[in-house]
């Protein structure tokens, strides 16, 4: 009886979704779709909305695959090494030199490419933690803030200090903390994770709060499941939508946030292409006229936020019906 | 007494709350500066310490003792404002900011005002007269609110103001280099030029100002367009609205009601707005050339000045909470509902 | 554990608030439900029938007295896991809101065969089999599981959130306003199964209501509660004819229509009359 796991026998939530080799980001955003689904006492299921109109939905999220490629084969894309001299300093765009060369004389198109890498991969990571974070925090809190005793108390301490955590600028926490901790990869990641975090937790303590008082919570008490269990397997999934909804602005805000930090000089090293440091060093020429260094790296940066902005929407349109 | 104590409660708990978060902000602030790797005593003196140079340089660093007398002795210290000493240059850490922040919050007080009144007008319009070709442009421009980043606005507008166009003035300080200094009075620029009578430099500062808050502005305004235009459009829809229209009040007066119901979320968002402000402040110095925390900050960011930067985040999250409170207590005004106690679960 | 003999509540109470303006919902109410009995609970909107309910059921937890199962606290039974299946297994309980009383990312088929599986013990296979069959007892078309909440009408969530709660045949099936949110032909057909059921297995039932009819229609015992507190309590026929308190002898006009003993007023209301005197205190 108490072995009894009904986990073990449902196929859909753990067997890897197939997925369409064209664009593996889409198909991994939804495990339930194309995963075996049981079939008990021979009923036709309704059909699967999303596969007939695949190929109108997919079509925003081009663009989103070209991002990824980038950020995943940018640096060997690059026509000069992007971290050595490779050309005269602050010549304007030419054949050789696609978008000009800064002060130092390192290609801006080469490290503009580059630093797809270094930029979307840290906004990607620092955004998932931030929303494993501040799920769990949210769930936490949610759950049990209005409860008697320690228990309660603890929760309401843990979202005091998310509160007090989101009430300090995002930036400059981040800016003296990188500046303790030394500027690296690790460290912008969690710090961002760190900043983010609270934003998250409190849309998901927002839905906690609606969801738990639904009546099927109540039913999944009844039918036996552990406060752990019903928590994951109703009330996470009923109230982490407004998180998804907000992981582009999150995605945008940590883009800028990782440029405004290499801005400021407390990003990664100098050499290492990274957009907020190119524009940094760019400034002082678009003072003299020279505009090429700052621009590419700032359009990047734009069209990465804006190619976020607009295949999450399409995904979150793809999943109302 | 006692039942007029009970009625102002929701706004004397959070004041009298503010000090105890600030002083708990300040012991985590410390134990985080404590776990950073490297030693100090090392760094200040090019490892070439003995012994006894270390005690006494420990002594003076305030690191001598156990964690929890350090602490203390922090905490004491953080209470009569005293921020320690800056291990480069020696001066006291709140001077500095003394000298530094008015400056900053001035400019950052600027371009959150701006932001609100632009905001508020823009939105109104948008919502109003939705089919004015103006109101299609608010409404794009509060669709990519937030995907502006600060720097790049500041930079393309040296660019394009000062380099290409030379409307603006060299982007290096407040003021051209031919007017002279202006007496500190208040410590807030702007308004020390119009208290000692100097508008010569009114002047020459507005003109330096124009491009670093309209850089502000741009980058920030179009978070609060957006959330103001959802807002309003929610209230012209809201029962409250339908009543006041159908039982015949005067247009007035149902303006005003839209606006009073749209506003606790925008005064909010202005709060969030002066966190993401202040930061955009460090950067617009950056850009410009100002004086104000953002080099301060950035000289003790590259040089490893601990204090200066524990100073720092007590300060930042200081002014923060200040903020948070005034934000709090507007809301809880405006709307009753938010005052504690009133809530229903 | 063994199977249910007796839910015992005694002096039971329920506040909610803070402390300086506490509100008490359920006030001393002290009651015994034995295996067959079918109890009636009604009173007004505010009465604490329904906090009543999630008590018995350990949904909510007292602010004093005690509810024991079998002579074991319910707190004590709900801290262990095993003791929580068990009286889970043997207690059910039906809840009143119909919109949200499934998991609406979930079919219908995925949350009912929950408890069959957790609760009842069964296999997948056999659970389906369980869920099928109850669906065809509380005349619904199985194939009608397989889909979400949003896409079966309000009274056919209702009749499968009782199918959830009867997959693992409860010996003691609590029912909170089941059916006043359905129209009176399905109310019918439900209120009939739900006699069915317990009379079948010699279940006990807690039926809890506004609506006096349906309530007297299954129960054969019957609870008056007004402000927390129960005010008349006896067999559902001593209590139709010969209440004894106000309240109840104006509850019974509301149904009745004008009645020359019970003093109501001249034309027959439409609701629930409030009560001219006030409640004896208890």
């Amino acid at each position: 009886m108490t072995s009894t796991t009904p986990t073990s026998t449902t196929p859909a939530p753990t067997t890897p979704a197939p997925t369409t080799p064209a664009s593996p980001t889409t198909a991994a955003a939804d495990p339930l779709v194309g995963a075996p689904l049981a079939a008990p006492s021979a009923v036709a299921r309704p059909e699967r909305r999303g596969w007939t109109r695949w190929p109108r939905l997919a079509l925003p999220l081009v663009p989103l695959a070209a991002l990824v490629a980038l950020a995943v084969i940018g640096p060997w894309l690059t026509p000069h090494n992007p971290e050595r001299v490779s050309g005269p300093t602050s010549a304007p765009p030419s054949g050789e030199h696609l978008f000009g060369t800064d002060t130092s004389g390192l290609d801006v198109f080469s490290q503009t490419l580059a630093a797809f890498r270094t930029n979307v991969w840290i906004a990607t990571v620092a955004v998932l933690l931030a929303t494993a974070g501040g799920a769990l925090l949210g769930l936490l809190t949610g759950m049990n803030e209005s409860a008697r005793g320690p228990r309660g108390l603890a929760a309401r301490l843990l979202g005091r200090i998310a509160d007090f955590v989101q009430a300090v600028p995002g930036m400059l926490l981040g800016l003296i903390t990188v500046a303790f901790y030394g500027a690296s990869q690790t460290t912008l990641v969690l710090t961002l994770g760190v900043v983010l975090a609270p934003l998250q937790a409190r849309l998901v303590r927002t839905e906690v709060l609606r969801v738990r008082s639904d009546a099927y919570v109540d039913a999944a008490r009844m039918a036996g499941l552990s406060e752990l269990r019903l928590t994951l397997r109703h009330v996470l999934p009923n109230s982490c939508r407004p998180a998804m909804e907000n992981l582009s602005v999150l995605f945008a805000v940590s883009i800028i946030l990782t440029a405004s930090l290499g801005f400021l000089g407390a990003g990664l090293p100098t050499p290492k292409p990274e957009w907020g440091a190119m524009i940094s060093r760019g400034a002082t020429d678009a003072a003299v006229g020279n505009w090429w260094p700052a621009t590419f790296p700032t359009l990047a940066l734009i069209i990465t936020v804006a190619i976020i902005a607009a295949a999450s929407s399409a995904l979150l349109r793809r999943r109302t019906r | 007494m006692r039942q007029t104590l009970r009625r102002q409660r929701w706004w004397l708990a959070r004041i009298i709350a503010l000090p105890f978060q600030l002083i708990v902000f300040a012991a985590v602030s410390f134990l985080l500066v404590h776990n950073i790797p490297g030693d100090p005593v090392a760094v200040l003196t090019g490892g070439q310490a003995d012994a006894a140079n270390r005690a006494a340089i420990e002594k003076q660093l305030g690191l001598d003792g156990s964690l929890p007398t350090q602490l203390m002795r922090y905490l004491g210290h953080t209470l009569t404002f005293d921020l320690g000493h800056s291990y480069i240059t020696g001066r006291s850490v709140a001077s500095e900011f003394g000298d530094r922040l008015p400056a900053t919050i001035e400019l950052t007080l600027m371009g959150v005002f701006l932001s609100a009144v632009l905001a508020l007008g823009l939105s109104y319009l948008a919502v109003t007269r939705p089919r004015n070709p103006v109101s299609y442009l608010v409404r794009g421009y509060a669709r990519i609110a937030g995907g502006l980043p600060d720097f790049a606005v500041g930079v393309a507008a040296v660019f394009v103001f000062y380099a290409t166009l030379h409307w603006a003035p060299a982007p290096l300080g407040r003021l051209s280099s031919d007017v002279d200094d202006v007496p500190k009075v208040t410590g807030l620029p702007f308004l020390d030029t119009i208290l000692t009578g100097r508008f010569d430099a009114s002047w020459s500062m507005a003109g330096h100002l124009a491009l670093p808050v309209a850089t502000l502005v741009i980058s920030q305004a179009g978070v609060l367009v957006k959330m103001l235009i959802g807002g309003l459009e929610e209230a012209v829809d809201a029962a409250p609205t339908r009543f006041r229209i159908a039982s015949g009040a005067s247009p007035a007066m149902v303006r005003l009601s839209l606006v009073r119901r749209a506003l606790p979320p925008a005064v909010t968002t202005c709060g969030t707005l002066f966190g993401y402000a202040l930061g955009g402040a460090v950067i617009v110095e950056a850009i410009f050339g100002f004086a104000g925390i953002g080099s301060y900050l950035s000289d003790s960011v590259s040089s490893g000045d601990i204090p200066a930067m524990q100073g720092f985040l007590v300060i930042v999250a200081a002014v923060s909470l200040l903020v948070f409170l005034l934000v709090d207590l507007a809301n809880m005004s405006l709307d009753p509902r938010r005052r504690p106690g009133a809530r229903t679960d | 554990m063994d199977r249910f003999g007796q839910l015992a509540l005694d002096a039971v109470s329920k506040s909610f608030g803070p402390t300086h303006r506490r509100h008490l919902a359920v006030d001393g109410v002290t009651l015994e439900v034995t295996p067959g009995a079918r109890i009636g609970i009604v009173g007004e909107s505010g009465s604490g029938k329904s906090t009543l309910a999630r008590m018995m059921v350990g949904l909510d937890a007292p602010s004093a007295g005690s509810i024991s199962f079998n002579g074991v606290s319910l707190r004590s039974l709900l801290r262990l896991r095993a003791s929580r299946l068990e009286l889970r297994r043997e207690v059910q309980f039906v809840a009143q809101d119909t919109t949200s009383s499934f998991d609406p990312l979930r079919t219908l088929r995925d949350s009912i065969r929950v408890p069959a599986q957790r609760l009842a013990g069964l296999d997948r296979r056999a659970a389906d089999e369980r869920v099928d069959a109850t669906a065809v007892m509380l005349g619904v078309s199985p194939e009608l599981t397989d889909r979400h909440p949003g896409e079966v009408s309000g009274g056919q969530r209702q009749r499968l959130a009782i199918a959830r709660a009867l997959v693992v045949e409860p010996n003691l099936l609590v029912c909170d306003e089941v059916v006043s949110a359905l129209d009176v032909s399905v109310q019918g057909s439900i209120l009939n199964l739900l006699k069915r059921y317990c009379v079948d297995r010699d279940a006990a039932l807690v039926f809890v209501s506004h609506g006096l009819p349906a309530t007297a229609f299954v129960s054969d015992r019957l609870l008056v509660m007004r402000g927390g507190q129960v005010v008349e309590h006896g067999p559902t026929s001593t209590v139709l004819h010969s209440p004894t308190h106000p309240y109840t002898r104006d509850l019974l006009a509301a149904f009745h229509g004008p009645r020359s003993d019970t003093g109501a007023g001249v034309d027959a209301p439409v609701a629930l009359p409030l009560p001219r005197s006030q409640p004896a205190p208890a």
